[in-house]
């Protein structure tokens, strides 16, 4: 569905994704792991054609990464981007505007989840607030691909618990979602593999099921033996 | 495309508000000066709309740019290349609002100036001597210019153009900044440096058009060689984007 054939991308001399080969197939949830500066975010901004790669390429559904495969792949960016004058309505009604897969239904739901209203300004809500409306605008997309990053980051425990929900109900056998996070024991939960990235570079792709019934071990201790003091060295 | 043009008058929606209620300030200035005999305000009103139409049209041109490098520099870009529509959309997007905010605003102050006129005229009540200052004022300029419809039309799309083609050039100059400076010290001042040279460049090509005998020929060809080299930057700048732009 969404495959890098070793992609690198460069910013000057660093290397920030280097030679990267991942294929995210349909039907399943990606925790992709690894900590600050190791490359997801770099990697998801590639696959939303926001960031051009300096070597290798990136598909969807076999053919080059285009205009129209925006229109099939959803991405949540870590920072806020709305527009300055936008409240949380217009951010709904330019969601509706140019994604047909867009749910002002679902929206509003979720909306009403995160304790939203329509009529806030953008500039004037708190991380928290800011961090629930853009997982609200990113879920009520009907796309084949969802790309969060780091979509835990500032948000309370039992707002927590709503946005893993949803993650969930977005869940289906035509799609695949991909969530970056720190907070790994809350990723496994719900994740159906594990993407260990590290300074850049693909470590491995687990199957947590699969992981935790062989080698007994949960993608904590695996996050703990490959970042942690005497991990493995790239 | 509407879309695209939708949002994009939405984001300078605030500059042509602020210039839209500084006209109706000055204008309302200008009725109390001719209703009221108040000369100074007369005075003083008609200097305000005249540098308003002047300087109005220049700032939104400025802050078509501004809006440009923000959405190519800051995370808002984000809203914009996230959306299923190529570079070349966006930019023809940017430029087409650029030209009909510009071509609107145009005719705006000029309904207004003849407005303002006529409502001088009706007031003052002597209208033929208004008539004769315009008519001996024409038929001097006449000497060596024709006015007619097709003339000032001409002129007048041959000044968008133009216009057209240097916001094309500044375009592009912000997005060479964006991408192969992105990151360089100094990106802003030689992008700068690099929008002068392209203005030198352009004016240079359209110095190689023959002078006409006539000035609907010498505008016609004006305005078909800014079209042509607005294309061709539209073209290049596009380019650019689609291959090397990073958000």
């Amino acid at each position: 569905m969404l495959e890098s054939r070793n992609i690198t991308k460069k910013f000057g001399s660093k290397i920030a994704v280097d030679q990267v080969t991942l294929k995210i197939e349909p039907g399943y949830i990606y925790a992709m792991l690894g900590p600050n500066g190791s490359g997801k975010t770099t990697w998801m901004k590639m696959a939303a054609g926001l960031v051009k790669p300096t070597s290798g390429e990136m598909f969807f559904d076999g053919e080059p990464l285009s205009v129209e495969s925006r229109r099939h792949i959803a991405y949540m960016s870590t920072e806020p981007y709305f527009y300055a004058w936008m409240t949380v309505g217009d951010v709904g009604r330019y969601y509706k505007d140019f994604f047909e897969d867009f749910s002002p239904a679902r929206f509003s739901d979720l909306l009403r989840r995160m304790e939203l209203t329509e009529d806030l300004k953008t500039k004037s809500l708190s991380s928290g607030m800011m961090a629930k409306l853009k997982i609200a605008v990113t879920m009520a997309r009907d796309a084949r691909v969802i790309m969060l990053d780091e979509p835990l980051n500032g948000i309370d425990l039992l707002a927590r618990e709503d946005i893993t929900r949803s993650i969930t109900e977005a869940a289906g056998e035509d799609k695949a979602i991909l969530v970056s996070s720190h907070l790994v024991d809350e990723l496994e939960t719900i994740s159906d593999y594990a993407i260990f990235i590290k300074n850049g570079h693909l470590i491995e792709v687990d199957n947590i099921e699969e992981s935790r019934a062989e080698a007994g071990k949960s993608i904590v201790d695996r996050y703990r033996e490959i970042y942690g003091h005497g991990g493995q060295e790239w | 495309m509407f879309k695209l043009l939708k949002y994009e008058f939405r984001k300078t929606w605030y500059t042509k508000a602020i210039l839209l209620v500084l006209t109706l300030i000055a204008q309302a200035a200008f009725l109390i000066g001719v209703f009221f005999d108040k000369d100074e305000t007369l005075g003083l009103s008609v200097a305000t709309l005249v540098m308003l139409a002047t300087f109005g049209i220049m700032v939104i041109g400025l802050v078509s740019l501004i809006v440009f490098h923000q959405d190519l520099n800051t995370k808002q870009s984000y809203m914009l290349f996230m959306t299923p529509n190529s570079s070349y959309k966006i930019l023809g997007a940017k430029a087409l609002e650029n030209g009909l905010s510009v071509f609107l605003s145009g005719v705006f102050f000029a309904l207004l100036g003849l407005a303002d006129i006529s409502i001088l005229v009706a007031h003052e009540g002597d209208l033929m001597a208004v008539v004769d200052m315009f008519r001996s004022l024409i038929e001097q300029l006449q000497s060596y210019l024709v006015f007619d419809a097709k003339n000032i039309i001409t002129v007048f799309f041959a000044g968008l153009s133009n216009w057209l083609m240097t916001l094309s050039a500044a375009f592009l100059a912000i997005v060479i900044a964006a991408t192969f400076l992105a990151g360089k010290k100094f990106s802003g001042v030689v992008s700068f440096l690099l929008f002068l040279l392209l203005i030198w460049g352009l004016e240079k090509v359209i110095g190689f058009i023959p002078d006409m005998s006539t000035l609907f020929m010498d505008m016609v060809l004006t305005a078909i060689a800014s079209f042509v080299l607005m294309v061709v930057l539209y073209l290049v700048t596009g380019w650019i984007m689609d291959k090397k732009l990073s958000v």
